[in-house]
């Protein structure tokens, strides 16, 4: 099966033996892709001795961290061949750097619409962002991870609005007509990143006004969906429930309606949502591999480790096989009680250091 | 969290204690110390070292071959007497040091206040028995990570008793507590009661001791954050590849890079026969040894582990990487010039420098630890001028993280005490 043809199957609808069988033909002729075309990725291989020719287990390629694409530009493909440069938020001041040619990004957006679906159902919704339009304004092609993210909800949209002002706070009036505008019938979706969500409600916990404005809105079929910036939360020791019912109770949306949504700009398009159950859904488009922290060997069925994340889908750069910062656990396989199949994973916390700084900190040489 | 007390009146052990009340009756030994001879302190010491191998304390601790060489007395006493100008009397009594009109006299400074770090826990007792045997009495402000090594061998101390010395009247002029950093109030205590300060620590740290409040008369001593690195020369290269690998990865694997003597990067002055990628393999093959069969490496943290990853990858593209799956060691060639970034966790650089007096130009007040392999004729004639702006030790390669006097540039010992002089 060609990846086109992969991309029109339903994302959660093979077993993970199945999909595997599926998936690895398809890593293996793009690891063979990368190798050929990347000059960075051939030389990761060859470090580890890996032998990209070879009938290799997917989970025996070498991987990429998150961290390379912040110092280097990796690209498979002509860079004339690059319609869209994305850059990752970045706690550090350098944002990773991902190249997408039309391939790429086309096969992005139908994984992510195709994902979409299957967890909000094959309606278009009203689109309220918890962003301002400013955000997805891009005059040079290239796009921060918010307005990335932004725009792939676009394809799904029925209609879109923001309702934050350029400074990021409550266009109030702006709500109120939206909101007359939308019916019992329209189908909704909230969207906005964790951390912008939490800072706004944040403020409005013991203010009732904003809660008696959403209250007027009349759809009866509403999600919430927010992604990123768990570590700010983190920082703040918010957990994901404490968030869920913060907003939930605010907006008027049930706790199991608000949706928190993992992915990387690294591998945009494959994306990781909540179930009803509280986990997330590995899809037949990716695999996902947790790594023991010491041995970087596959961990066990319920062990916590770092998360690499494997798709055919990156083309225009070596973005096949990537080492994420988060730390994760399997918690189980097509065995979920949300009946999709695939592996199914919590994502636990943002890798933190713990080692004591002492006399040999060696600071910046 | 009050501050606690890990060791010293066994009282209060482990309790919630008032700092001024412990810092009062440390003050109140210090005639007590005082009145003891530097010859029956290096006794006593000499008998601890003797209990530590005897007992077998010494295969609870890591590192232990350095505390037994540092405190034994043929060590201790030289050691001393180089400081002190010649002779360990001084501590006692007024000397005469060879000078025409006076007698010298070395005098405790008082209490001697240490905030320790975490990171080579039993530095910790280098730096407090430094003060005892200069007839000080000390209060210890111990990391938080990392402490229990340091009691356990305190404890020790009172178990040894000489004709002349009673270890448990010794343990009585130490005490270590537990404060919180967030302690601002008990920290100030600490220091302003300080008659030495002595920090070790980060960058941080290091900033925040020095912003206590301290008497005029107070003496600092900062042992801040240091790089040390590793220089081989094409004389040993050429007759001893494979000791000098195996001595470097021993310096690498203790204390996991964390001290700041451990070497991050080695510069190879290449020969015809041996290139420093081949240096680099012999290095691979020796930290795969240390950590197999001597210092099997302990856990790392997650962020760690990613750190090592990406460096990994980020070298493969731009040098060349020789490791195992694991992150248990990691050897990077490379001929990007200077020194690497200090990551730690047995992440060593190995690059290739023809002419070793471009050393001179990495060399600052931050580095610290310069190991070599050369020859006796390279060491006298380029060590000088490679060390002038930077660097305070340059110990065999093998020895790096080996405590010693002096430290960091200084004679402890010596800064731990007033000179006092008298007319003959």
């Amino acid at each position: 099966m060609t990846l086109s043809e992969v991309l029109k199957l339903e994302p959660f609808s093979l077993s993970d033996s199945a999909k595997e069988k599926l998936l690895t033909p398809l890593v293996h002729e793009m690891a063979r892709w990368h190798y050929k075309n990347s000059f960075e990725f051939k030389r990761i291989c060859k470090t580890y001795e890996f032998n990209v020719h070879s009938n290799f287990l997917i989970s025996n390629l070498p991987f990429l961290p998150v961290s390379l694409f912040k110092k280097f530009d990796l690209l498979s493909v002509p860079k004339k061949d690059i319609i869209r440069t994305l850059f990752s938020s970045s706690t550090s001041g350098h944002p990773s750097k991902i190249y997408l040619d039309r391939t790429t990004s086309n096969n992005q957006i139908v994984a992510l619409q195709r994902i979409l679906m299957n967890f909000f159902g094959n309606v278009r919704r009203h689109f309220i962002i918890f962003d301002s339009e400013e955000t997805v304004k891009s005059a040079d092609g290239t796009l921060t991870s918010r307005n990335t993210a932004i725009r792939g909800l676009l394809g799904l949209a029925k209609k879109i609005d923001f309702i934050l002002d350029k400074d990021l706070n409550f266009d109030f009036q702006k709500i109120e007509k939206i909101f007359s505008g939308i019916k019992k019938n329209d189908y909704v979706c909230f969207f906005g990143f964790t951390w912008l969500v939490y800072n706004l409600f944040r403020d409005y916990q013991r203010d009732e006004s904003l809660r008696v404005l959403f209250r007027k809105l009349k759809s009866s079929d509403k999600f919430f969906l927010h992604i990123g910036g768990w570590k700010k939360l983190q920082d703040l020791e918010i957990s994901g429930d404490q968030f869920n019912k913060m907003i939930g109770g605010v907006v008027g949306v049930p706790t199991s309606r608000v949706v928190d949504f993992y992915g990387m700009t690294e591998q945009l398009g494959t994306v990781y949502l909540d179930c009803r159950e509280g986990f997330k859904h590995v899809p037949i488009y990716s695999d996902l591999i947790i790594r023991d922290m010491e041995s970087t060997l596959p961990s066990s069925l319920g062990e916590t480790g770092l998360m690499q994340f494997i798709s055919p889908i990156p083309k225009s750069y070596p973005g096949i096989s990537i080492l994420s910062e988060d730390i994760g656990r399997i918690i189980g396989v097509d065995n979920c009680g949300c009946k999709r199949l695939g592996k199914y994973f919590v994502f636990e916390k943002r890798a933190d250091f713990a080692e004591v700084r002492g006399c040999g900190d060696t600071i910046k040489i | 969290m009050k501050p606690k007390l890990l060791f010293g009146d066994r009282r209060y052990i482990g309790q919630d204690v008032n700092l001024e009340q412990i810092i009062s009756d440390l003050k109140e030994k210090r005639n007590f110390i005082h009145s003891i001879s530097v010859n029956d302190l290096l006794d006593y010491f000499d008998n601890v070292v003797r209990y530590w191998q005897e007992s077998k304390a010494l295969d609870k601790v890591f590192f232990s071959k350095n505390l037994v060489d540092f405190f034994k007395r043929s060590n201790l006493e030289s050691s001393l007497k180089l400081a002190l100008r010649g002779d360990v009397r001084v501590l006692d009594t007024f000397c005469d040091l060879g000078e025409s009109k006076f007698l010298y006299h070395a005098q405790p400074r008082g209490l001697i206040v240490q905030w320790l770090a975490g990171n080579v826990p039993i530095l910790g007792l280098f730096s407090i028995l430094t003060s005892t045997i200069t007839k000080n009495v000390c209060i210890a402000k111990a990391s938080s990570k990392g402490y229990h090594d340091l009691i356990f061998m305190l404890e020790t101390l009172s178990r040894v008793k000489t004709k002349k010395v009673d270890g448990s009247k010794i343990s009585e002029t130490i005490a270590v507590v537990l404060i919180d950093n967030s302690d601002r109030e008990s920290h100030e205590i600490l220091s302003k009661n300080a008659d030495v300060r002595v920090a070790w620590g980060g960058e941080e740290a290091i900033k925040i001791i020095e912003g206590l409040p301290k008497t005029s008369y107070c003496e600092d001593i900062i042992f801040g954050p240091k790089y040390s690195y590793a220089a081989v020369d094409n004389e040993i290269l050429s007759v001893g590849l494979t000791s000098i690998a195996r001595s470097l990865a021993v310096d690498v694997s203790v204390f996991d890079q964390y001290a700041c003597s451990s070497p991050h990067t080695v510069f190879v002055q290449e020969t015809k026969k041996v290139s420093a990628i081949q240096f680099a393999k012999e290095l691979a093959k020796q930290l795969e040894f240390v950590n197999s069969r001597l210092l099997p490496k302990g856990r790392v943290d997650p962020a760690k582990a990613y750190e090592i990853i990406s460096l990994r990858n980020e070298y493969a593209i731009s040098g060349q990487v020789l490791c195992p799956r694991s992150t248990d060691w990691t050897v990077i060639y490379t001929k990007d010039k200077g020194l690497a970034h200090g990551s730690s966790s047995r992440v060593v650089v190995v690059k290739p420098l023809n002419d070793l007096t471009k050393l001179r130009q990495f060399n600052d007040r931050q580095k610290q630890t310069l190991g070599v392999a050369m020859s006796k004729k390279n060491k006298l004639s380029l060590l000088d001028e490679i060390t002038l702006y930077g660097i305070d030790r340059c110990p065999d390669i093998g020895y790096m993280t080996f405590y010693e006097s002096p430290w960091d540039g200084m004679f402890v010992f010596d800064r731990l005490v007033r000179w006092i002089t008298m007319h003959k």
